[in-house]
């Protein structure tokens, strides 16, 4: 049972960490790594507050094992801002108050971030698709795919935007 | 919940787990020798159920994780069967290539199971393997008659997806693959519009033999197979569903109407 | 104010937008304090058994273990029992045990893992008991009594025609009665129909836990709550420790949500009193598992007999309802009140008599859920009231439209006026899905409901406290809280109105009860409508001294000066002179500069002629429609269209208001399809995984869901605003019902409407035309 030694990319910065087997992400995350937007709702996997993005794959953090980040990058709510400027999604979540108590929003953020990355022009169908992954308790979801519609939109006239990853 | 005999409940967590040993195998033996000297090993595939285990106090002292072992990865066809490795994910089992021309339906069927964030990540090996009876991965196996080959320190071990409900598994037995027969023509159609109550997959191939899988939230999934060649007429018998929650009379009633509605969606009546 | 507003109406970025999207926001559940400790607890598996010992011993002595709590550990001077009116849930077990989940004993230890491994190793002998899981055989005759002894507990006052009584019969611990017009007036109906309905039980699901950090020392405790009624939490806890309540601190930032379930005590007591034996910050943060066990919905049995006229018009209603409160009480002696008096509807009556009664049993305990007592009322309610029309060859519509009492009129006598044009609300969703459309489809179907209940609280009382800076930015200090529903947004919103300062220059502070304003609580949608209210008159009187200071300054009369943006204008038009308060203040109060403060308070008038001693603050109203597809063979359900609509009176920030009511519709559009807690008759809880208990995924909701904001204009709060956030969730479950029976002529008095449920009534009603 000796801590293992993991590199990994967090955020975009090279690190290396040492993490014992019993170590969930969601708690490296939180706990050892002062990140703490990753939420713990449901510690089931259910939920998905919890969620990151590892190598661009939305995973629940409270499902993912801290050793298993060696060798990949992971992207945490804290990491998609860029020198202080918004996301283009967050700043549409802002716009369409595509949250209210927040807690789930930074997983619904990564989650759109992800699906933008696969499939640059999604339907509406699609983004319904992508967000039943998580669960939001409080907005019934209206204003969710409001924000994501709007940026679907905006790309679509913009031509697509670099996306961060 | 971790529920104690002598004592009571405590709600248990990842954040409780104990400190435990890991292993990344790289090769199916090596996974196997590690399975052998542990106590409580777990594997982990993709980890979208282990922590369940943990939220009821089954806790592992060693996890042996197979994401490293190439050739549960692989999805291809080996002489009369499609061969799907045990770490293959949903998603990328079910976009795969080869699946429409071989099971007509299956990939629908796959397409279907969980959400995209699981998708990415959970494997078939895993949702088998898990073993609960609101997972779909089974019924479709089932439906389709798979193989399940599992590696075992005594060489390897078959056993048909339908009767792992029953199977009382080596300590050291990890799933290889999943080799689902497709001489036969086999076609798939899977109805989920009623889950988590009720849902049903239903299989038939060119020599007459059907199979209907039928599945509530609760219990195990119950199997029928029929041939298509000595009964002219196949309705399927009522079944003592005794699931906790949705009445017996009511899945039965249920059962034979998506029998009937999934004849027709496969061109049998 | 003169003019068109800039800044309530609009729906701005809310103020707690980029710490949400940055994920910068710390909940409860994030708060960390060195040497913190943390506390597990070992829950009864029985749901009901006498404890005959607890061994603790070798739990004491596991690694990490800090403190090991058990009853006998609780000194005999606190007063260990909380609760709301009834003081009857213990802070650990004593002598028995009531529910699947009742906790017995709890540990401190430096780590989670720690405590939970030490928990493993304590033993409890349990003798059983009968177990009493539902209300039936609660009230059966042979049902064991699951109180021997009578908690203390109070009935508070009520106005006319209300009254209400502790322990009525057995395990009942609270009876709700109210009663007006003579009971004769059944004698004159052309008809009397009598129904029954079942309301199931949802699980909050709130995805922040219950969480507590608490840090106390004798005759002191400090806590961070993820609770929505910071002071009453204050007072509670001052009376089960027997410290000061002065002494007693709280702290509530931002929640991650509660849906009513943050109320009073949850986790705070045995994080407080672990923190007493150790000396040292405890951490006390429940599973997802453990919420459900913690507080859900109030499950419950409607028998609903209505008197009638032939053309439809409602003369008589009694009703008995019975609420499923679990365990214990909590606040199931106020839902009661509110499920039986709101039972009537927005009609006109000759007579009310209602009944509501709190029914114990082996479950977890039932407290406040969005919608609080409404929901089960409207769900009743506005079904029957679909039937009778159907049973009287009228349209729906036309039934409500005939009884439904008009704007301004009193609900009862003694109340206040309604306050919303409810034929404009029903017109609105009724148009949105074609109702009068008189074409039909086969198995399709239309339905409408209005939901309904009285918003603003009973006796509510709020303050509030605006400081107006040096240079006017503006601190709003009240201590309604943060749970998601906007309301630091609104009442910026409402400050910077006032103040004409937008409202990146207002910051609205997180509660601490040493120094924030009192509020009664966050509940009953009392944010604008009461507390509001307090917030504009500080804000109005914060802005009056500084104008009344400048009008000092400048020799001239106040009456000559606004406030905007923080000038002083003077005078109007092009000549008008702009004076910054900047330098002004510090002209005069030097260097350090001032804060110019005033305090705001609001109470409903107290009035016995009101049933609940105090007239409504406002009526929330929730009107709703749903256009269904129903498959015969299946019993499946399709909802192609639901459509739901609230009357904010105002809307302080429309985006805000509008995420409420999607939020509150899809809430209970799960309760009407398929969302519900199970429990067997052993008292347990057979979809406690949070993955098997369901809610509504974004895949879930109906294609065409649509919600319509109504801005009546006819609100007491700010700017005519009323209070938002639950009327959506009131009309779902039976305008789905309704248009099932318009879909296939069976009517669902159960919820969730199961498909099974549809194909059994389908087959009741063969069976029934076969017969005749
Ligand atoms: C939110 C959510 C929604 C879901 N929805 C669905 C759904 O709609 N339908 C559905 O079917 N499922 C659903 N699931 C279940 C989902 O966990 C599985 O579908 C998934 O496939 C599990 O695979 P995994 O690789 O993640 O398993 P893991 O968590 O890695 O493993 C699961 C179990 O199998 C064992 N195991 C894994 N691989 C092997 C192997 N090769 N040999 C032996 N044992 C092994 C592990 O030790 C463990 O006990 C859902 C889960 C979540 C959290
Ligand atoms: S906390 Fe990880 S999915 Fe819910
Ligand atoms: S905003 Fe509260 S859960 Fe989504």
């Amino acid at each position: 049972m000796i801590p293992m030694e993991i590199d990994f990319i967090l955020n975009g910065r090279a690190v290396t960490g040492k993490v014992s087997g019993n170590l969930l992400l969601a708690d490296y995350l939180r706990e050892h790594l002062d990140l703490k937007g990753a939420k713990i709702g449901c510690s089931r996997g259910a939920c998905g507050s919890c969620t990151v993005l590892v190598n661009n794959i939305p995973i629940a953090a409270c499902s993912y094992f801290a050793f298993q980040l060696d060798g990949k990058s992971v992207l945490t709510i804290e990491g998609l801002e860029r020198d202080t400027t918004l996301h283009d999604l967050q700043q549409a979540f802002i716009e369409h108050a595509a949250f209210q108590c927040g807690y789930c929003t930074s997983g619904m953020i990564l989650v759109l971030k992800a699906m933008l990355d696969h499939e640059p022009n999604p339907s509406r169908d699609t983004v319904v698709e992508w967000i039943s992954s998580n669960i939001c308790r409080c907005t019934g979801y209206a204003q969710i795919i409001a924000a994501a519609e709007a940026i679907i939109a905006m790309r679509a006239n913009t031509g697509p935007t670099e996306a961060v990853s | 919940m971790l529920a104690i005999d002598s004592a009571g409940l405590v709600a248990t967590s990842f954040r409780t787990l104990p400190p435990l040993d890991v292993v990344r195998a790289e090769s199916v033996g090596e996974a196997l020798q590690e399975l052998r000297r542990a106590k409580r090993p777990a594997i982990l595939a993709g980890g979208t159920d282990l922590p369940a285990r943990f939220n009821v106090g089954d806790y592992p002292d060693i996890i042996i994780d197979i994401a490293k072992i190439k050739q549960l990865h692989a999805v291809f066809i080996d002489k009369s069967e499609l061969v799907i490795g045990a770490a293959v994910t949903h998603q990328s089992g079910s976009t795969h290539a080869l699946l429409p021309a071989v099971i007509p339906g299956f990939q629908e069927a796959w397409k279907k199971i969980a959400n995209m964030r699981i998708r990415m990540s959970g494997t078939l090996g895993g949702n088998i393997m898990s073993r609960r009876t609101r997972y779909e991965g089974a019924i479709l196996l089932a439906a389709l008659n798979a193989q399940l080959e599992f590696a075992t320190l005594s060489g390897p071990l078959f056993m048909a997806a339908g009767d792992l409900w029953d199977a009382e598994l080596p300590v050291a037995s990890l799933l290889q693959s999943i080799r689902i027969p497709i001489a036969t023509k086999p076609r798939l159609d899977y109805e989920r519009s009623l889950r988590p109550i009720f849902t049903q997959a239903f299989y038939v191939d060119d020599t007459g033999a059907g199979r209907l899988v039928s599945a509530t939230e609760f219990v195990r999934p119950h199997i029928w197979a029929f041939d298509r060649n000595s009964q002219s007429n196949p309705s399927p018998e009522e079944i003592d569903f005794q699931d906790p929650v949705t009445g017996t009379a009511y899945l039965n009633q249920v059962r034979a109407v998506f029998f009937m509605r999934q004849m027709t969606r496969l061109g049998l009546s | 104010m003169s003019g068109a507003m800039r800044i309530v109406g609009v729906g701005l970025p809310r103020k707690d937008a980029l710490e949400k999207v940055t994920g910068r926001v710390r909940y409860t559940a994030d708060v960390d304090l060195p040497g913190m400790l943390h506390a597990k607890t070992l829950r009864s598996s029985r749901a009901h058994a006498l404890i005959r010992s607890i061994d603790v011993t070798a739990a004491a002595n596991a690694p990490g273990v800090r403190a090991v709590l058990t009853s006998k550990d609780v000194p005999s001077h606190y007063m260990a029992v909380y609760g709301y009116n009834i003081k009857d849930q213990p802070l650990v077990a004593t002598d028995r045990v009531r529910y699947m989940g009742d906790i017995i004993c709890a540990i401190a230890a430096d780590t989670e893992e720690q405590a939970a491994a030490a928990l493993a190793l304590v033993s409890v002998a349990y003798d059983d008991l009968p177990v009493v899981a539902t209300m039936e055989a609660a009230l059966a005759a042979d049902a064991p009594e699951l109180f021997p002894e009578a908690p203390f507990g109070v009935v508070p006052g009520y106005g006319e025609g209300a009254s209400a009584v502790m322990r009525p019969r057995k395990n009942v611990c609270y009876q709700f009665n109210y009663t007006t017009g003579p009971s004769s007036a059944f004698d004159v109906c052309d008809f009397v129909y009598e129904d029954v309905f079942r309301f199931s039980r949802m699980h909050h699901y709130h995805l922040e836990p219950f969480v507590t950090v608490a840090s106390a020392r004798e005759g002191r405790i400090e806590v961070w709550a993820s609770n929505q009624n910071p002071f009453p939490l204050r007072k509670e806890l001052a009376r089960i420790f027997k410290v000061s309540e002065s002494s007693v601190t709280v702290h509530v930032g931002t929640l991650g949500a509660g849906f009513g379930s943050k109320n009073n005590c949850k986790t705070e007591p045995v994080a407080v009193m672990l923190s007493l034996m150790t000396k040292r910050p405890v951490r006390f943060c429940l599973t997802m598992e453990e919420n459900a066990l913690t507080n859900t919905q109030h499950a419950a049995i409607l028998k609903l007999k209505t008197g009638v006229m032939k053309d439809g018009i409602l003369v008589a209603r009694q009703s008995e309802i019975l609420l499923d409160s679990g365990a214990y009480s909590d606040a199931s002696p106020l839902v009661a009140e509110k499920a039986g008096y709101r039972i009537p509807g927005p009609y006109r009556w000759k007579h009310i008599d209602t009944a509501c009664l709190c029914v114990m049993t082996n479950t977890a305990p039932a407290g406040p859920f969005r919608g609080f007592g409404g929901t089960q009322a409207s769900w009743a309610s506005e079904s029957q009231l679909d039937m009778i029309a159907r049973r009287l060859g009228l349209d729906p519509y036309d039934m409500r439209v005939k009884n439904m009492i008009s704007l301004g009129e009193p609900f009862v006598p003694g109340e206040s006026g309604m306050d919303s044009d409810l034929k404009e609300g029903l017109d609105l969703v009724c148009a949105e899905i074609g109702y009068h459309d008189k074409v039909k489809k086969p198995f399709f179907g239309k339905g409408i409901s209005i939901g309904f209940k009285d918003g603003g609280g009973i006796k509510k009382a709020a303050q509030a406290r605006v400081r107006i800076l040096t240079n006017g930015d503006a601190i709003v200090n009240c201590s309604s809280v943060e749970m998601g529903q906007g309301i630091r947004t609104a009442m910026t919103q409402v400050v910077g109105e006032i103040l004409q300062l937008p409202i990146e220059r207002i910051s609205a502070p997180a509660i601490n009860t040493d120094h924030s304003p009192f509020c009664e609580g966050t509940n009953a949608s009392s944010g604008v409508a009461v507390t509001g209210r307090a917030v504009a008159q500080a804000a109005r009187d914060a802005r009056q001294k500084v104008l009344d200071f400048a009008a000092m300054q400048l020799q001239c009369d106040a009456s000559e000066l606004s406030l905007e943006n923080g000038v002083i204008v003077q005078g109007t038009g092009p000549n008008a002179q702009r004076h910054p308060m900047g330098p002004m203040v510090m002209g005069f109060y030097g260097g350090p500069g001032f804060e110019f403060t005033a305090e705001g308070f609001f109470m409903a008038p107290v009035d016995h002629r009101a049933p609940l001693e105090s007239p409504c603050v406002f009526w929330e109203m929730g009107w709703g429609a749903a256009e269904v597809e129903v498959d015969i063979e299946t019993g499946q359900v399709k909802v192609h269209k639901l459509v739901t609509s609230g009357d904010t009176g105002r809307s302080i920030n429309p985006l805000v208001c509008k995420g409420q009511e999607d939020g509150a519709a899809v809430m209970g559009y799960g309760q009407a399809m398929f969302e519900r807690m199970i429990y067997n008759d052993a008292g347990e809880l057979l979809n406690i995984d949070p993955l098997i208990y369901r809610v509504p995924l974004a895949e879930d909701v109906p294609s065409h869901f649509v919600t319509i904001t109504q801005q009546q204009g006819h609100g007491p709060g700010p700017f005519g605003a009323k209070g938002a956030g639950e009327a959506t969730i009131l009309p779902v479950a039976s305008a789905i019902a309704n248009a099932i029976e318009d879909a296939v002529g069976v009517r669902i008095t159960e919820l969730p409407i199961t498909p099974e449920r549809v194909l059994e009534a389908l087959a009741r009603k063969a069976k029934a035309e076969l017969r005749s």
